[in-house]
């Protein structure tokens, strides 16, 4: 397994017979590794061999989807959002077999659905119905009493005497003659908030001559298809003669009320009431039966309803990628990108599908040589995955070019801890990745949907590894909340007779600077990390920031140097030795000749100078910049000084016009002059080429042969088709400044020369600007420690300044809790965060552009591992 | 520049141990480690990790080995310093 470059790979052809085809390719999904390239861009979606089936997946999908919703509005039922990983390929009759059930499913659902939803209607109307006879029950008793007293009376005129109701078939009991001139009814229930607007529309249009009784439902009631709860009322309207009773009715009917035969007597409404409500029993039985029913269906699909959906998607899946096949009679092709070492288990994959299918011819691999750049695949672990992930934020690495991942791991953390430092920051950062680390494979598991947290997991190592260097460098810096530890004494003291001096001035806050000479025990520095003596100094600052500035310009060397060292293999690797001298080795003679020296400065002036000589030691900044006005030193390092100067100076002014001007030169002199053993062929690959040329993949190595010249500058043979390793190799990375020379002919010297240019200019002002630029971690470091220290004296140190118990039992919990809520957001969280972004600010601008290219392209394989991770994700 | 014994006994100790990580981690992973991939990038990572300690660490001793300024203490922090950690007469 690859570690310190991608995968090599290589694109081969793959032959199927149409019967193995779907097994086939099932196989390749069940191992990931594969990646198909589309044989037909240009032709439509709808066109293409496999459409039907991938509609019929989607109408399966859409069936599933039904059922889940279903399953869902039964809020206790349990979906498992996990399914076992059985590594199986769905056969292809299974799609027919869970059509069949799908589709029985789906019926069956909706017929309970419906069912449900009309008896729940008839519910409604028999509940509405026996609210009706329950309150007009009154209203005729009223009416009846009314009727009693108007036939009393002595009248000529047929209404007042007449009965006031108009009963079909019978007078109700005293009253005398029948008339044309009765009164109708009508009795129904309405929404409530309606009832206001009805009784005013019945009033105008009635001209008032109808008479609206009204009474409310207590229990709301529930609407059946929208299963809303409304309040209702029940009302009963009485009129007279027909026309009047049209209107009523159609007026009832605009405000969607339901109306109900209601009988006059009340025997009538007595038995109507029994059987009413008799039907109410029996229709709940019926109701409760139905929903029962259908929770257990929707129980049994619930369980397979995942299972489900992942079989349906690999199928889906499959036939899709069927679809970017070349289709014809007997077999299917396709071109594909393949890592070279996983060839035997891509080979025993397909012919387990080949056999599953029980065909008998076997499928084909063959190699096709090309000189596209192939897509990169780095093969990582659950620990680098990470590291990974951010190195790709910034640009996949180039083909075979060195992938910076695996120094990521330490030098990352490592940065970070030098900007953080602060040993018990550091602590709680490494206790709180330890637990994710600890609980990885439940919260795995847990499928969280909260993305905060999840990238917070998923740099789970990344974090534990700065929390552990933080607390190195924490100890280092000395730092403990702000506080430092004296573990091994410190190494400055008070001289005795300072001390008595001293005893003294007790009660002023004046301040005594201890010399060095008579203070500095033993003349040995604390051995391990900064003196304590420093956390208590006034004048802790300017010790402190002229050591971590001094630091962090040897640190930012160090890692500079050692990605212009990274260049070096690249150029190696891919046989550029024009590279190594025209561009390795001036950008080494600058950076460590111009830097380099200022580190040395910084290590001599450690050693050279104490407090005897303090008063001569130069300022190594001022120094740094007399050096480029080549003005002599005031006050020198060493004898001899000025001359070295010099002469770097002038080493490190002449590789700029090195850099700028060799190898475009070089190149020009090899495209004059192709009699130098070298033809244009081999002098693009030299060259190398930025080119992802899709030419087509054959027709290029059909020229060569016809020409006879090899492909590649270290395999010229005549006959490159079948080649395995030496192709794969092809170095498709972008040479930097390279000829780019997708046709062979033309030799763009003006190009060549820009791309020199621009290269030169950053790497000459870069190298300035980045070391200046590591500088930061200097800069956040002391941000950090400053932030700690006024968070400490400003919270935490009023709860533990007082002197009894009493109040200071009280004050000190809340204040505690104070501090720690600041200490985690501000300092951990935000300090973190700002960090890391530094951190990794280094790491993609300072450090990989001195040798990464990141102009590849990430390798995306057919893969089904994120359908059986996530069955229930759309 | 002077060099008395505790300076060099820390120097050769620091050194030592830091290379002693940086060699037998290696080794043990050479043992431990079966899976090619992890191996190769443990041991880079224990191989770098203390590279950059031992920098980080060297830098912080040879910068506090030659003082050129001295501590400025408030007269009460002197005083209580003088108390609690001792005086300067003392060898340590």
């Amino acid at each position: 397994m690859a570690l310190f470059r991608c995968e090599e790979m290589a694109l081969y052809q793959l032959f199927l017979q149409s019967e193995a085809a779907y097994n086939c390719v099932g196989e390749m999904g069940e191992i990931g590794l594969v990646q198909f390239r589309d044989m037909n861009p240009d032709v439509n979606a709808f066109q293409r061999k496999f459409v039907n089936e991938v509609r019929r997946c989607e109408e399966m999908e859409r069936k599933l989807r039904f059922i889940e919703k279903e399953v869902k509005k039964e809020a206790h039922i349990n979906i498992p959002n996990n399914v076992p990983d059985l590594k199986q390929v769905p056969a292809a009759r299974e799609m027919n077999e869970l059509d069949n059930q799908l589709e029985k499913l789906e019926n069956e659902l909706r017929e309970l659905l419906s069912n449900q939803e009309q008896l729940q209607k008839n519910f409604l109307e028999l509940t509405e119905l026996k609210q009706v006879l329950l309150r007009t029950s009154i209203f005729f008793q009223e009416a009846d009493s009314t009727r009693f007293a108007a036939a009393a009376r002595d009248d000529r005129e047929h209404e007042e005497g007449e009965a006031l109701l108009d009963v079909e078939g019978g007078a109700s009991g005293g009253v005398a003659g029948g008339g044309t001139n009765k009164l109708g009814v009508v009795a129904g229930v309405i929404k409530r908030e309606l009832l206001g607007a009805f009784e005013r529309v019945l009033w105008r249009v009635c001209r008032g001559n109808v008479f609206l009784k009204h009474a409310d439902i207590e229990e709301p009631l529930t609407d059946p298809t929208t299963g809303d709860s409304l309040l209702k009322c029940v009302f009963i309207v009485f009129f007279q003669g027909e026309q009047l009773g049209n209107r009523v009715k159609k007026i009832c009917e605009g405000f969607r009320a339901t109306l109900y035969p209601c009988p006059e007597q009340t025997a009538e409404r007595r038995e109507m009431l029994k059987g009413v409500e008799a039907r109410i029993a029996d229709l709940q039985v019926v109701l409760d039966q139905t929903l029962s029913h259908r929770t257990r269906v929707l129980e049994s699909a619930a369980a397979n309803l995942p299972l489900w959906f992942v079989k349906v998607r690999k199928i889906k899946s499959i036939y899709h990628t069927l679809n970017l096949f070349q289709v014809s009679q007997k077999y299917l092709q396709v071109q594909c990108w393949i890592p070279i070492t996983d060839i035997p288990k891509i080979q025993a994959a397909l012919d387990k599908g080949t056999s599953d299918a029980g065909s008998s011819v076997p499928s084909v691999l063959s190699q096709v040589p090309t000189k596209e750049q192939p897509p990169t695949f780095n093969r990582t672990n659950k620990f680098t995955e990470g590291f990974q992930t951010i190195i790709d934020a910034y640009g996949v690495s180039s083909y075979r070019e060195m992938n910076p991942m695996p120094f990521t791991v330490i030098t990352f953390p490592f940065l970070f801890a030098v900007m953080f430092g602060d040993c018990g920051h550091g602590l709680i950062m490494a206790l709180f990745a330890g637990l994710l680390i600890w609980k990885e494979k439940d919260i795995i598991a847990a499928k969280s949907k909260n993305e905060i947290f999840m990238m917070f997991f998923g740099g789970r190592y990344l974090i534990f590894l700065m929390g552990v260097f933080s607390i190195y460098t924490g100890i280092l810096y000395n730092d403990l909340f702000s506080k430092s530890m004296n573990i091994f004494g410190s190494q400055w003291a008070i001289p005795q007779d300072v001390a008595k001096t001293l005893a003294g001035y007790s009660d002023n806050t004046d301040t005594v600077e201890l010399d060095p000479k008579d203070s500095f025990k033993d003349k040995a520095p604390y051995p391990f990390g900064l003196d304590p003596i420093w956390q208590v100094a006034d004048n802790k600052l300017d010790f402190l920031n002229s050591f971590k500035m001094k630091l962090s310009v040897i640190l930012g060397v160090m890692h500079m140097l050692f990605g212009v060292v990274l260049s070096l293999l690249n150029h190696t690797y891919f046989r550029k030795p024009l590279n190594v001298i025209a561009e390795f080795i001036p950008q080494v003679l600058f950076l460590g000749g111009l830097f380099g020296y200022l580190v040395f400065m910084i290590i001599y002036k450690w050693f050279a100078f104490d407090y005897t000589n303090s008063a001569s030691a130069p300022q190594l900044l001022i120094t740094f910049t007399d050096m480029f006005m080549l003005s002599a030193p005031d006050d020198e390092l060493y004898s001899g000084q000025y001359t070295v100067q010099v002469i770097i100076l002038l080493v490190g002014v002449a590789c700029v016009p090195w850099m700028l001007f060799v190898k475009p030169t070089v190149l020009y002199m090899r495209h004059r002059n192709p009699a130098a053993g070298l033809t244009f062929k081999n002098l693009n690959n030299l060259a190398g080429d930025d080119g992802e040329g899709t030419e087509g993949l054959i027709s290029n190595d059909e020229l060569d042969r016809e020409n006879g010249i090899g492909g590649d500058d270290h395999v010229i043979s005549p006959d490159t088709h079948g080649a395995h390793s030496s192709n794969g190799n092809a170095p498709g990375a972008g040479g930097h400044g390279g000829g780019h020379g997708d046709d062979d002919e033309e030799f763009d010297f003006g190009q060549i020369m820009i791309l020199q240019a621009i290269h030169t200019i950053e790497f000459c002002l870069g190298c300035i600007s980045h070391t200046a630029s590591y500088l930061r971690l200097w800069a956040l470091s002391l941000a950090h420690a400053e932030l700690s220290e006024v968070l400490w004296s400003m919270v935490m140190s009023i709860g533990l300044s007082y002197d009894s118990v009493f109040p200071g039992i009280l004050i000190l919990p809340p204040i505690f809790a104070a501090w720690a809520v600041l200490t985690l957001a501000i300092l951990l969280l935000m300090e973190g965060l700002s960090a890391f972004l530094h951190a990794l600010r280094l790491h993609w601008v300072e450090f990989q552009s001195k040798f990464y290219h990141g102009e590849g392209h990430l390798f995306t394989p057919f893969s089904f591992k994120h359908i059986v991770e996530n069955p229930l994700e759309d | 520049m002077s060099m008395n014994s505790t300076m060099v006994d820390v120097c050769i100790g620091m050194t030592s141990f830091f290379v002693a990580v940086a060699f037998l981690g290696p080794i043990i992973a050479q043992i431990a480690i079966s899976d090619g991939y992890t191996r190769k990038q443990t041991q880079l990572a224990i191989i770098l990790g203390s590279l950059w300690s031992y920098v980080f660490w060297l830098c912080i001793y040879l910068q506090q080995m030659n003082p050129l300024i001295g501590p400025e203490l408030e007269i009460k922090t002197a005083l209580a310093i003088n108390y609690f950690w001792g005086d300067g007469n003392s060898t340590s």
